[in-house]
């Protein structure tokens, strides 16, 4: 899945902003939530973050050309997972949702076209836990 | 009723008018300080190159912040950005040195970059990952660049050289900024977050309120740098934009370049350009 570099710096800023959903939200339910969950809801901040940088270094290495791959349903998958985490209650289910993005994030950066439609339905899925 | 010799007077005054000021544009007496201007404030705004330091170095930066079980992936990242650190610096050399060649010939002096021009073109055979119209685009403006030293090219050629390289150098431009308010932009923004992050986590773990007030004033005070980064991030963005500008403007009026009007225009994307420069030097 050949990405151009605009496109790459545009997932860059949907998991860096997914990573800030989810550290607002650790930080608004600081009092409800026990280390452990705390623990476990940071690590993917980190690794959100971390995907985010790493897709920046993608980009500038990248073509500033066109390219006729969409990443329309990268782009859904994360902002849907986005307004999962402000309606989700389980932690259970944030972290899922949060851990299946993060596996989309490591398929984008390794550029595998197999792992990338796999994690973006993996993501879609996760969030589909929504209570009715 | 005029008298036929004073417009045969006429005609050859007007002949011997034109005939110097051909050859003042020719033998170089026309002044053309303002495109010496541009072309040397450009050349040495092309000489900063900090941003791309910064830019290499911010894995190493994230360290602080992040848990050290991530520090063996941000040490990976750093080796990544390190690799990619030649051919970022190569769009400002080509930049700085077309500049130079641009100066040099609105002085009408003889442009000697063979050193530079070879430096650049050993980069350029070593470099790959650029995309195929950047790619284009180097190799042209090297082929001109060499052109304007192994022909002895002055200042009569200026219009051919703005003419051949305004398509190239605005390529490297646009993928210069591109990098400078997408990535290096970016790259703040995700300071930002791990920032935050870090000093909200510790903040909230601590009982104890001195030492909650020293974190705030480490935050407050890394976040003051911060700031300044993405404020010099801002105003180099801006100076590419002007060094894009200016030079469409000469494009645009490059058989006409001693006119007055266009002087002027360039003499205020030279103050504008000073102006944004001394701002970054003072961050």
């Amino acid at each position: 899945m050949p990405l151009t570099a605009q496109e790459a710096f545009d997932l860059s800023k949907q998991f860096r902003e997914f990573a800030i959903v989810l550290g607002n939200y650790r930080f608004a339910n600081w009092q409800k939530l026990t280390p452990t969950q705390r623990r476990d809801i940071e690590d993917e901040e980190w690794s959100l973050i971390n995907s985010s940088s790493d897709m920046i270094t993608k980009a500038v290495g990248l073509a500033l050309e066109e390219s006729e791959t969409s990443v329309d349903s990268i782009t859904k998958s994360i902002k849907k997972a986005k307004s999962a985490i402000k309606k989700l209650e389980k932690v259970s289910h944030i972290i899922t949702v949060a851990a299946a993005a993060v596996g989309l994030g490591a398929a984008i950066v390794s550029k595998d076209p197999g792992a990338i439609a796999k994690n973006a339905k993996l993501v879609m899925d996760s969030t589909k836990t929504l209570p009715a | 009723m005029t008298h036929p010799h004073t417009r045969t007077r006429f005609t050859s005054r007007h002949i011997l008018l034109s005939a110097l000021l051909f050859l003042s544009l020719t033998q170089g007496c026309v002044n053309l300080k303002a495109i010496q201007d541009f072309a040397n404030i450009s050349a040495e705004s092309a000489e900063y190159t900090t941003l791309v330091d910064n830019y290499v170095d911010f894995p190493h930066r994230q360290k602080r912040y992040q848990p050290e079980d991530r520090h063996a992936q941000l040490e990976a990242m750093t080796q990544e950005r390190l690799t990619q650190k030649t051919e970022l610096l190569l769009r400002h050399q080509f930049i700085e040195e077309y500049m130079e060649a641009l100066g040099g010939l609105a002085a009408d002096e003889i442009v000697d970059q063979s050193e530079e021009l070879s430096q650049l073109t050993t980069n350029l055979q070593s470099q790959a990952g650029t995309s195929p119209a950047e790619t284009e685009a180097f190799g042209k403006m090297a082929v001109i660049l060499t052109k304007v030293v192994s022909d002895g090219w002055r200042k009569c050629q200026l219009h051919e050289l703005i003419e051949q390289s305004n398509g190239p150098l605005q390529t490297i431009v646009k993928s210069l900024t591109q990098i400078v308010v997408d990535g290096f932009g970016g790259d703040d923004q995700n300071e930002q977050f791990a920032m935050q992050s870090y000093y909200r986590t510790k903040i909230a773990q601590s009982n104890d309120p001195a030492g909650i007030a020293a974190l705030m004033e480490w935050q407050e005070s890394r976040g003051e740098n911060l700031a300044a980064h993405t404020q010099s991030i801002q105003a180099y963005s801006a100076i590419l934009e002007k060094i894009s500008e200016g030079h469409q403007t000469l494009y645009d009026k490059r058989n006409d370049l001693a006119k007055a009007q266009l002087l002027q225009e360039i003499k205020q994307t030279v103050k504008e350009l000073k102006d944004l420069l001394d701002t970054i030097k003072k961050i």
